[in-house]
């Protein structure tokens, strides 16, 4: 009989990186898809070329890169993908779409060696550099036209951030429907209420862990009020902060990321609170309407220092 | 699982598979024609034998004796002793142990006498269970009568009987629980006498029901013994978590329960200690759970210590699948054997015979640093930091991550997205350190050797410097004499 001596444990949980890859993925597929069905087929092209140049580079990189960790087949080139395109203008040419992939898999993931290696969240390091690089492309904002709902009125070239901050007024032109469900110009995964849905899903599975989606919604959700609070004619409401711009997807989505972030769960709710308090300060305080990509970057370079300076009391020790 | 309050720190809930042998009863093996009796039943020095090859032997004869951590051995069959000789071992990495080959007579000779052990003194309950070679069943297989002297110079306040037996598919404890639990509630009142506690609580995992009531029933009339229901939660069986959850105190680092007034037991332990004691019958048979997707009648058998897991198997209806893997104790902790053709020790709880669609898989992903290893670890540790310092060979810095607080319990790896081996790394790691402690310290012996053979080495040039010096002195002054007998010796 041939047997295998082989280390404990002898049974597993059954959990692979690529059953995670493919939850947070459907995590995201109901924003997604509201996202395209906002604003049509420009946007179905921009999804479907950043998606097949992400793996494509991934591809080639393992190609390339003998030593590089990793498979064409854990699926996190697709969710870099999909995170990048949903914190994109919907009719973002196509093809700067694709370079911005090609981007976040080579130079925010594969030149740091792989899956798992890298320091950055790739999405938003590609999302920065399609910023600085294409300004104008990257602040076009069209209007939702849904396939058989009119619209036709209510809707200015401004996303909600950016018009408070170009007028300095915190009026709100959308309804409540209409900030809840995300049908105002934005970026194309902006559903607030699908993007809830999604992340409530992930955190019940155990793909993504709540602390750092809690910690982030207070870490800006309570210096919001305080400011709006004090100044409620040029803050927006904090329910209209939560619904709108890329709040949802860094709280559920990219922030979650686990390469990114600390491991340790007091780390995490500090990387939470940090990014949250960054994200309300750029836009309240910054030169851009919308802080996300940044605040995350930002986070994640302090995220080995929050690992290290968290550390957790081992069992027996003294309290 | 979002907001978990919990008993013990992390830890993880692996599917119990426990229903596949706690059907059936325990089932009494028939005398096997042969035993293979290892004289290393666990960890430490082994037994010495005192008999030889061709000594009759009866049920229960003490045949070798324990020295300094190990145990007395008891024939557990009447037989004839073949030999004394090396023998494949049911141990991690296999290798053969010295064994007593015992051929069994047919007839068998009982020496079971019920002994009037009351009002015993604590040392004398000691020396009994001792003498009977008891030793901790859950795993440790510490003697029992060592771990018990270690409390006469310490107050211990609570007796905790552990009863959860986290891991999966075994279910030894739970029948031994179900059908001995006046054998179980018998020992626990004389480790009551013996540990000079002034209660006991016996902690069973709550997906044991049978066993809970039948505890509950046993003790019903011991108002200083209590029954307590614990969560399903690997590892709650691991004595630091089992004395957090019952007790709510932590083992400090580098001390034992004992330091922090309780004394932990196994309850298959306690019914070994009642058997010792109220019949002077010392410890030869244990309950083994029989288990895994590839055996064809998984179940629990009572068997004499030394019989061969081939016979066990044969018992149990042979394998109606192929084992993948055949496991010795728990899947979360066991280790793995290659040939069935070992004997069982006073240690084995399980041997598990594991289908390849009930085992991981082989290949590992890269960390994603996901944190689960982190969330899992009841010590509170860092599993994946620790593993990348062992994978970099800095086995140094892995200590200072608290490396020997790991329990080896699994859970990191059990929970693990990219399957890595973390428990292999930490095996490794505390094997290595130990090994290079050992040869630091096998350097420092021989340096001091070096260094005294040298400073003798010194000390026997001086002498002899110093003798030479004297003689020449002498020789110097009686030399007129000496010439004239050589003088004379010569002519």
């Amino acid at each position: 009989m041939s047997t295998l001596l082989l280390s404990a444990p002898h049974i597993h949980s059954g959990m692979t990186v690529s059953r995670l890859m493919r939850q947070v993925i459907l995590g995201l597929l109901p924003a997604l898809i509201f996202g395209i069905y906002l604003f049509g087929e420009d946007a179905l092209l921009l999804v479907v070329a950043a998606t097949v140049a992400a793996i494509l580079c991934e591809w080639l990189c393992q190609k390339c890169q003998k030593t590089t960790i990793g498979q064409l087949t854990d699926g996190s080139a697709i969710v870099t993908a999909l995170l990048l395109v949903m914190s994109l203008p919907p009719h973002f040419p196509w093809y700067l779409g694709a370079f911005g992939a090609a981007i976040a898999v080579i130079l925010g993931k594969q030149v740091y060696g792989g899956l798992g290696q890298n320091l950055f969240n790739p999405a938003m390091l590609a999302r920065v550099v399609l910023l600085i690089s294409f300004p104008v492309a990257m602040t076009n904002w069209p209007a939702p036209e849904p396939l058989f709902i009119n619209l036709a009125d209510a809707f200015t070239g401004a996303t909600t951030l950016g018009a408070v901050m170009e007028t300095g007024s915190s009026q709100v032109d959308s309804s409540l429907i209409a900030l809840l469900l995300g049908i105002t110009p934005g970026s194309l995964g902006e559903s607030p209420l699908l993007l809830l849905l999604g992340g409530i899903w992930m955190s019940w599975k155990n793909v993504i862990d709540w602390r750092i989606s809690v910690s982030l919604i207070i870490g800006c959700f309570v210096p919001g009020s305080i400011a709006w609070l004090i100044s409620p004619e040029t803050v927006l409401s904090p329910f209209a902060q939560l619904t709108s711009g890329g709040l949802l997807l860094a709280a559920f989505f990219i922030a979650t990321d686990p390469v990114t972030s600390p491991t340790a769960p007091k780390g995490r709710y500090w990387y939470g609170l940090g990014c949250g308090l960054l994200i309300f300060l750029i836009r309240v305080f910054g030169a851009y309407p919308e802080g996300v990509a940044f605040a995350i970057l930002l986070m994640n370079a302090v995220s080995p220092l929050i690992e290290s300076c968290t550390r957790h009391r081992v069992y027996g020790d003294k309290k | 699982m979002l907001f978990s309050h919990s008993l013990i720190r992390g830890g993880v809930h692996p599917e119990g598979h426990k229903q596949l042998s706690n059907d059936n009863a325990i089932m009494r093996l028939p005398a096997p024609r042969r035993l293979y009796i290892a004289l290393k039943q666990h960890t430490g020095l082994p037994a010495k034998a005192i008999v030889k090859a061709g000594d009759k032997v009866i049920a229960g004869q003490l045949i070798a004796t324990g020295t300094g951590s190990s145990a007395n051995i008891h024939a557990p069959q009447s037989g004839t002793v073949l030999q004394i000789t090396d023998h494949r071992a049911a141990i991690p990495g296999g290798g053969e142990e010295l064994m007593i080959h015992l051929l069994c007579d047919p007839e068998q000779q009982n020496t079971s006498v019920k002994l009037d052990n009351y009002g015993k003194s604590r040392t004398e309950l000691i020396d009994i269970i001792e003498a009977a070679g008891v030793v901790g069943m859950g795993g440790a297989v510490f003697p029992a009568a060592t771990k018990l002297r270690s409390t006469l110079n310490k107050q211990i306040d609570t007796l905790l009987i552990n009863g959860c037996e986290c891991e999966p598919y075994l279910t030894c404890d739970d029948k031994v629980m179900q059908e001995q639990s006046v054998e179980v509630v018998g020992g626990i009142r004389y480790l009551l006498q013996a540990s000079g506690a002034a209660k006991a609580i016996i902690g069973i995992e709550d997906n044991k029901q049978l066993a809970l009531a039948c505890l509950r029933d046993a003790t019903s009339e011991d108002a200083n013994i209590e029954v307590k229901s614990l969560p399903t939660h690997y590892p709650m069986g691991s004595a630091k978590q089992f004395i957090q959850a019952l007790c709510q105190v932590e083992v400090p680092k580098g001390k034992r329960s004992t330091d922090v007034g309780v004394f932990v037991q196994n309850v298959a332990t306690c019914t070994a200690i009642y058997n010792a004691i109220r019949y002077g019958k010392p410890m030869t048979h244990r309950v083994v759970t029989l288990s895994g997707g590839a055996l064809e009648r998984p179940m629990n058998i009572e068997a004499p210590i030394g019989t061969l897991i081939s016979e066990l198997v044969a018992t149990c209806g042979g394998l109606k699948g192929k084992a993948s893997r055949i496991v010795i104790g728990g899947p979360m902790m066991g280790h793995t054997i290659s040939n069935m053709h070992t004997p069982i020790i006073k240690g084995t709880s399980g041997i598990l015979f594991l289908e390849e669609d009930e085992l991981p898989k082989k290949v590992s992903s890269p960390c994603v640093s996901c944190g689960r290893c982190v969330a899992a670890c009841p010590m509170g540790l860092l599993p994946n930091a620790m593993a990348e310092l062992v994978a970099n060979d800095d086995l140094e810095g892995a200590s200072k991550h608290g490396l020997s607080s790991c329990l080896l319990c699994g859970s990191c790896a059990f929970i693990c997205p990219a399957s890595l081996p973390l428990t292999q790394y930490f095996n490794y790691a505390n094997d290595e350190l130990g090994r290079q402690k050992k040869m630091q310290q096998k350097a420092q012996l021989a340096r001091r050797l070096n260094q005294e053979r040298s400073a003798r080495l010194e000390k026997e040039a001086a002498q002899k410097a110093a003798e030479k010096a004297a003689k020449k002195a002498q020789r110097g002054a009686k030399r007129p004499q000496k010439t004239t007998i050589t003088a004379e010796q010569e002519a």
